[in-house]
């Protein structure tokens, strides 16, 4: 069946689903891995709890943006209770749109010297 | 320093308990592996900010987001009302028409074995919609959830049993290689053992089998299985202390 839909349609994301994907966009993940990337990739400056972290996998698993993966890791590696996820095809574009969104509001930003000058002091 | 072992039991504990919150097929679907990231949390709060920052993490974590999920679930329980209307399933029970679909797919018979007994029919319902609203499973599965409260009891239990016994027929018929966790194991002697299986299947309505299941296999190892199932017989003779 093919994908009709739009990845755009898709934006903004919100940050917590943002981050998710963008953790899974570096390979197929189980929850605690998905929160350890997140907090890897933001300097530990961002943190989900596992309430956000399912309700979000439910939404994007619904949306087609992720999907349960039946490959496992080695057994020594792997621990069987967990569950693993990785992006879609969908799910790629989608992030990839909102971080194209992203980068061009951040080359706005520069454009008005809000990034890499110093920093204004409050008087 | 990690923290000590009764600390992480009481924090899982408590945390479990939370859990109870979230509307049921959530946590159905996703109870075990939140329980299983939160430990997780636990076992690395020292490096992180302390057991102290991860618990008032979690409560806000919580706070925020059990409304959410209830407010999510009351949206699914009307769009599925639609879509029953819509799609005449009122001529043609949605639960008569997953049985034909079984009937069709012996793959779906395998799916149950691991997950009819554990209650996360929800796996089953993902797959079957692949045969039905592919774009929108959750619709499926949410109109399933629906029907389980219209469908008078003697037929859903007339189509529960039908499961049970073709995942049955279809498990001792085919060879599944060796068990290779205990969970898995437990699983394979629940059906190994007609009596077992019985009583297990008797727990009604046998929600929180899956969690006796995973903390026996959390619990124990896998010299200990025998009085990990001796435990769950005496458990299922208890119904009570198993919901």
């Amino acid at each position: 069946m093919g994908d009709t839909r739009s990845a755009e349609e898709q934006l903004p994301l919100t940050p917590a689903v943002f981050h998710i994907l963008l953790a899974l966009a570096g390979g197929e993940k189980h929850g605690y891995g998905i929160m350890q990337e997140i907090a890897a990739l933001t300097d530990d400056k961002m943190r989900i709890g596992p309430g956000t972290l399912y309700g979000s996998i439910k939404r994007l698993l619904a949306g087609g943006l992720i999907e349960e993966t039946d490959e496992r890791p080695a057994p020594e590696m792997d621990d069987e209770r967990r569950r693993y996820y990785r992006l879609t095809a969908f799910g790629r574009l989608v992030v990839t749109a909102e971080a194209e969104r992203l980068f061009h509001l951040v080359k706005q930003a520069q454009l008005r010297k809000l990034l890499g000058a110093q920093k204004p002091t409050v008087s | 320093m990690s923290p000590t072992p009764w600390l992480l039991a009481l924090s899982d504990r408590i945390y479990r308990v939370m859990l109870l919150a979230y509307p049921r097929s959530f946590r159905q679907r996703f109870g075990s592996e939140m329980a299983q990231a939160f430990r997780d949390c636990v076992r690395h709060a020292p490096r992180r900010g302390g057991l102290l920052r991860l618990w008032a993490d979690t409560l806000s974590d919580l706070i925020a987001t059990i409304p959410a999920e209830y407010f999510a679930a009351l949206q699914s329980t009307e769009r599925s009302r639609t879509m029953s209307w819509n799609t005449g399933a009122r001529d043609h029970p949605f639960a008569e028409r997953l049985a034909q679909v079984l009937d069709r797919e012996p793959a779906y018979y395998q799916l149950l074995i691991s997950t009819e007994p554990t209650r996360r029919i929800s796996d089953v319902i993902d797959c079957l919609a692949l045969d039905g609203d592919w774009e929108q499973p959750e619709l499926t599965l949410a109109l399933f959830q629906d029907l389980r409260q219209d469908v008078p009891e003697a037929e859903m239990d007339r189509w529960l049993t039908r499961l049970r016994d073709a995942a049955q027929r279809i498990y001792t018929s085919e060879p599944h290689g060796e068990p290779t966790g205990l969970t898995d194991m437990i699983l394979h002697m629940i059906y190994a053992d007609p009596h077992l299986y019985e009583l297990i299947a008797a727990v009604e309505p046998g929600y929180g089998l899956l969690e006796v299941i995973e903390s026996l296999a959390l619990e124990m190892n896998l010299e200990e299985v025998e009085p990990a199932l001796a435990l769950m017989r005496s458990l299922c003779k208890e119904p009570s202390a198993v919901a």
